[in-house]
Formats: structure tokens, sequence, C-alpha cells
């Protein structure tokens, strides 16, 4: 993500940056630790003059910087998916929350895989609560959940094995899975070992990227499915045109992914702010924020003025075997952020924007993504 | 005789009653502080707030920035505050207020033994997150009030006060409820104890309720207890059999 944000700063300023004036990046490296998280973002915003920070992943470390970027008057741009249930007047939050990934998943895993599902996932609140949310979607639409076990971040190998053992013998229709970090390798790759089938129970993730693929390798990867609002293979111009810009910049070798995508249109938000606010202060820029939409890799992306988030673009891919992911589903739209939604019901009336979306386009498995604009 | 057979027996009721009224206004007294006065007479503070100070508090947070600035202001306040870390298996005696950090036991599967259906001291949550894991916890902890982070000063002392007093007010009300359930099951008892007296002398109501009353003064108990007594004889006394026992 780092590279994602350099990338869009240099754009910026290759475009002239903000009325001439040229964006300048600080960067550090907080090493995953919270407190550190606060440290230095404390560091930047009182010492080194920045206002608009982008950054942090997990929501530990988004928790840390909130109170920094709050009592020192900063914006905060959060590019990954999280659980929900969170407001400041000094974030926006450009990745998915659930009523943008795991209903939709759940919407086509019910649809297309399968009544009975095993979760599994990171030993943490924001597979739990993943989990809790499409278990409950799952319920109510009368399928099972035949089972559901965490795993510590740091759980030794033997530990995926005997899961995988125990999915093996409950035989789910799919998996859903909210592993993070190297958590993802090792249980596909448990999944790999054991031998068993994709095309009969896939694993279905929120989180599993090209690059979590190509770490793990494409024959532990092929045939399952993430739930992402973009993919490197989606075949519009605009991510064409931006993986083109990309790669002559940082190498053809780059790849992209769903955090990728957004800490990169994140930048180009802000900087879009900027320029129509005409000011650094933050509250100019976020209302700016919310008068224009901004034509990301994914598609046509909004802030959403009554929350901070972002109306975000859903769909469902499953790896081939060259490692990149082959469009099943997209959304017929980009769809409303609802950060405070409890429980999916399709009959309330303020969950029928997220229906209304999940009215989507169907690909053929084998066919290729239609053109998205 | 002055007084009728009925008069007696919801005389002994009302007397329950009148206690009941008084244990009814002392819980509304002390859940409201007086409203507003006119403009003569001096504003009333409750007590509970002008001892705010004599408050102990028992802070259960793992520490860092936020715990040290809630920390900062509980001192500021002036109350007297200990801090734990893992939650103690027992909160110390004496303890009117706990804190607590609800997402560092959820997630760290930290044990906090708490009986929300009898708890020892007022339970304030403290929140970081807000998503319906972390609320169902709060909710079956039986928390009076809840302090969100980042931490914002203003409402720190409101929610204690608040706390201690919900806390006050269900304890009472609580002790209430069981002094009304043992009543109901003790008018029962004597109701039913009557019937079975008025059956086995075949006596009418009013000679039964004197025959319960000097019984219950010969062995120097309550009436309900001697009714409850009667009631199990009654009912050992009926052998297994199902006909009643012929007076």
């Amino acid at each position: 993500m780092l590279k994602a944000t350099l990338h869009a700063i240099a754009e910026v300023n290759e475009q002239g940056g903000i009325d001439g004036r040229e964006l300048v990046a600080v960067h550090y490296d907080p090493e995953s630790q919270a407190g550190h998280f606060s440290m230095l973002a404390d560091r930047l915003l009182v010492e080194d003059g920045v206002r608009i920070i982008f950054g942090c992943y997990m929501s530990s470390e988004r928790k840390a910087v909130l109170p920094v970027v709050e009592r020192r008057n900063g914006l905060l741009f959060y590019p990954a998916q999280y659980e929900g249930f969170e407001y400041s007047r000094n974030v926006i939050h450009t990745g998915a929350v659930p009523n943008q990934n795991s209903i939709p998943l759940g919407h086509y895993l019910l649809e297309h895989v399968g009544r009975s599902f095993f979760m599994v996932g990171s030993d943490y609140i924001w597979p739990w609560e993943s989990d809790r949310i499409m278990s409950d979607m799952i319920r109510r639409q009368e399928g099972r959940i035949v089972g559901e076990r965490y795993l510590k971040l740091d759980a030794p190998e033997f530990e995926y094995a005997a899961l995988v053992k125990e999915i093996r013998r409950v035989r789910p229709d799919g998996i859903f899975c909210n592993f993070v970090g190297d958590s993802i390798v090792h249980f596909y790759r448990a999944f790999a070992e054991a031998g068993l089938d994709p095309k009969s129970m896939p694993i279905a993730s929120l989180t599993t990227s090209e690059a979590d693929i190509e770490a793990m390798g494409a024959e532990a990867g092929t045939g399952h499915i993430t739930a992402a609002t973009y993919f490197e293979s989606i075949d519009s111009a605009a991510n064409r045109a931006m993986l083109a810009r990309y790669r002559a910049r940082f190498g053809e070798a780059e790849r992209t992914h769903m955090c990728w995508e957004s800490a990169y249109f994140q930048v180009h938000l802000a900087a879009n702010a900027m320029r129509l606010a005409a000011s650094d202060d933050i509250h100019r820029i976020r209302s700016a924020l919310n008068a224009f939409e901004f034509k990301a890799p994914q598609g046509r992306v909004q802030i959403d003025s009554e929350n901070g988030h972002t109306y975000l673009w859903s769909r469902i891919g499953r790896v081939d075997e060259a490692g990149q992911f082959t469009v099943l589903f997209e959304s017929a739209s980009a769809i409303k952020p609802d950060p405070y939604l409890v429980s999916f019901d399709p009959s309330d009336w303020s969950s029928q924007s997220t229906i209304t979306s999940l009215n989507g386009v169907l690909k053929a498995g084998k066919g290729t993504p239609a053109e998205v604009e | 005789m002055g007084e009728t057979k009925q008069s007696k027996i919801v005389q002994f009721l009302r007397a329950d009653d009148q206690t009941d009224r008084e244990s009814e206004q002392s819980i509304k007294s002390s859940a409201r502080p007086s409203g507003p006065a006119r403009d003569a007479e001096p504003r009333k503070i409750s007590d509970l707030i002008r001892n705010v100070r004599k408050l102990r508090i028992l802070l259960l947070h793992p520490g860092g920035p936020e715990g040290k600035d809630l920390l900062e202001h509980l001192n500021r306040i002036g109350c007297q505050v200990s801090i734990s870390w893992p939650p103690p298996d027992a909160v110390p005696a004496g303890t009117d207020v706990v804190l607590i950090a609800v997402r560092e036991i959820v997630e760290g599967n930290v044990p906090f033994h708490w009986d929300a259906d009898k708890p020892v001291a007022s339970l304030i949550a403290i929140v970081d997150y807000e998503n319906p894991l972390i609320v169902e916890r709060v909710l079956r902890l039986g928390a009076q009030a809840v302090i969100g982070l980042p931490l914002q000063p203003l409402g720190i002392l409101a929610n204690l006060l608040l706390s201690a007093t919900n806390f006050d007010q269900t304890r009472k009300l609580r002790l209430r409820i069981d002094r009304l359930a043992s009543r109901l099951k003790a008018n029962r008892d004597v109701s039913t104890a009557m019937s079975i007296i008025m059956q086995t002398h075949g006596v009418a109501e009013r000679e039964a309720y004197e025959l319960l009353r000097s019984q219950s003064m010969t062995r120097r108990t309550t009436i309900e207890s001697t009714a409850a007594a009667i009631i199990q004889a009654s009912d050992v006394l009926r052998m297994g059999l199902t006909h009643k026992p012929r007076s």
C-alpha cells in the first residue's frame, strides 16, 4: 500500500500538484506496533507539518491513530476493509464495511455454492464480526453453520492441518475464511496438502488477494473465491491504464490488489478535495470530498457525506491457474456504505440499497469480465 | 370484637404495604436529587454528588496512554482509585465503582468474574469498539454506564455518579422485589394453611385465622412460618394417597 500511495502522489504532482504546489510524502514504518502508530502519527502532525495521513491496516492500528488525529486535527484516510461501527470527523474510510463485502459474498455463496458453511479466521474482532454477520445472513436464509474456529495470528503450522482435518470430517459446502497475513498462506496450503478440492468445497474470503496467492503459490490458490472491491484482472480501460503507469514507475512484476487500489484512489480523492477546497484545512477538505465522484480503477467511487465511508463496488472472483481472479460477479452499482448495520434483513427498508446493488452482473465462469464503466 | 376477621387479615397485609410504600419513597428520593427549587430556596444537591470523592474506584485497564489519561482524570475529580490488570478474582471489599476495559477482556479472552445478577459494585464499561460483539458483552455484564475511547474527560464525572445511582436504585429495587416475592409466598401460604385448618377442624375462616395466630404465638414463631409448617405436614400426612384426610 506504500507503493500505491507513493505512485498516486507522484501522479498528482505530475498533474501539476495542488495548484502548482507539490505533495510531499513523509513516511514512517510503525512495524505493526500500535504504540508506534500513535507516536509516529503524532510526530507527523506536530513536527512534520502534515495534515493528512494515509495508512493503517488492522483496526487496532487505526484505533491507535484515532485519538491522535482527533486531538491534533488531522485527517486519516484508512484504505482497508474493517468491521464497521465507527465514525470520526477525522477519519475517511475507503475500504469496505460488511454490507459491501460480507453481504454480497453471503448472497453469492447461498446462490451458487451451497447451504452449509464452516467459518474460520484469525482470532480477533474483525474476523469474529465478519463471521457473525455472515452467519446471521446464512441462518436467516435457511443455511447452516456447521463449524466455527479461530486461530491466533502466530498459531503453529500443525494447528492449520488439524483445522483442515476437522473441516474435512464435517464436509461443509464451503468455507468462509477470514484469516489475515501469513495465516492465509498456511491455511490454503494445509487445505491443498490435505487433498481437498476447491470445486466441491471452496474457500471464500474477504481478504485473500493477489499478493497472498503469489505467496502461497497458484497451486494452493486455484479455484478458491474472494469477495473484493477490486481485482487486478478487472478488464477496464481505467484499470489497464493505471496498471501500465504503475508498472512503468515501479516495474513490470508489480501486483495490485484491493487494499492497493483503495490506497491509490484515496490519495487522488484527497488531492481533488484540496484543489476544490483551495485549502489544507481538514474540515474544508472533508466538505469538498462530498462534492465529486472519482473514476477509480474499480469504477466510479464517492465519499458518503453521511458517514465518511465510500460507495464501493463489490465483486466476487475465483483464482485461476495464473494466480489471477476471474470475475464471477459484479454489483450493478457502487454500494452505499452502511457501517452501523447490525443484521442484514432483506425485508428491512434500510437494506434496500444493498439489495439493489446485489442485482449485479453474473459472469460466465470462464468468460472474460465485461468492461466496467 | 371491634374488628372483623377480614380487617385482621387485611391489617396483616396492610402493615407490609406501609413498609412497601416507605421503601418505594426511599427509592424515588434517592433516584432524583431535588428538582429546581424556587429562587428563594437554596438548590439542594444529593448526598451522593456531594460525596463523590468518597467513591472508591477500581480501574481495570491494561494501561497505555488511554488508561493513564483515565486514571489522571479520576484523580483530578478526587476519587480514590486503585488499578489492576488483569482483573482480580474478587473485587476488594468496599469498592463502589468498577471500570472495566471491555474489548481487552473479549479479545484477549481475559477472565473477568462478574455476577451481573448480584453485582457487588456499580460497573462502568470502557469501550473503544462499538460493534455488536462488544456491545453484547457490555449488556451482559449489566454495566450501568459507558465511557467511550478516545477519552473525553467531559462526561466521566456524570457517568460515575449515574452508575452509582443506577446501581443503588437497582439494589433497592432488587431488595424490594425479594421482599415482595416473600410476602407473596407468605400470603399464599397463609391462605393455603387456613384452607387446611378449615377442612381439618371444620371451622370458618375467622376461627381458622385465630387458631393459626395463637399457634404461632405458642411456638414463638411467625404466622408465615407456622403456615409453611402446616402445609408441609399436610403434604406428608397425605401419605401419597389421593383422597383428602378426613377431618
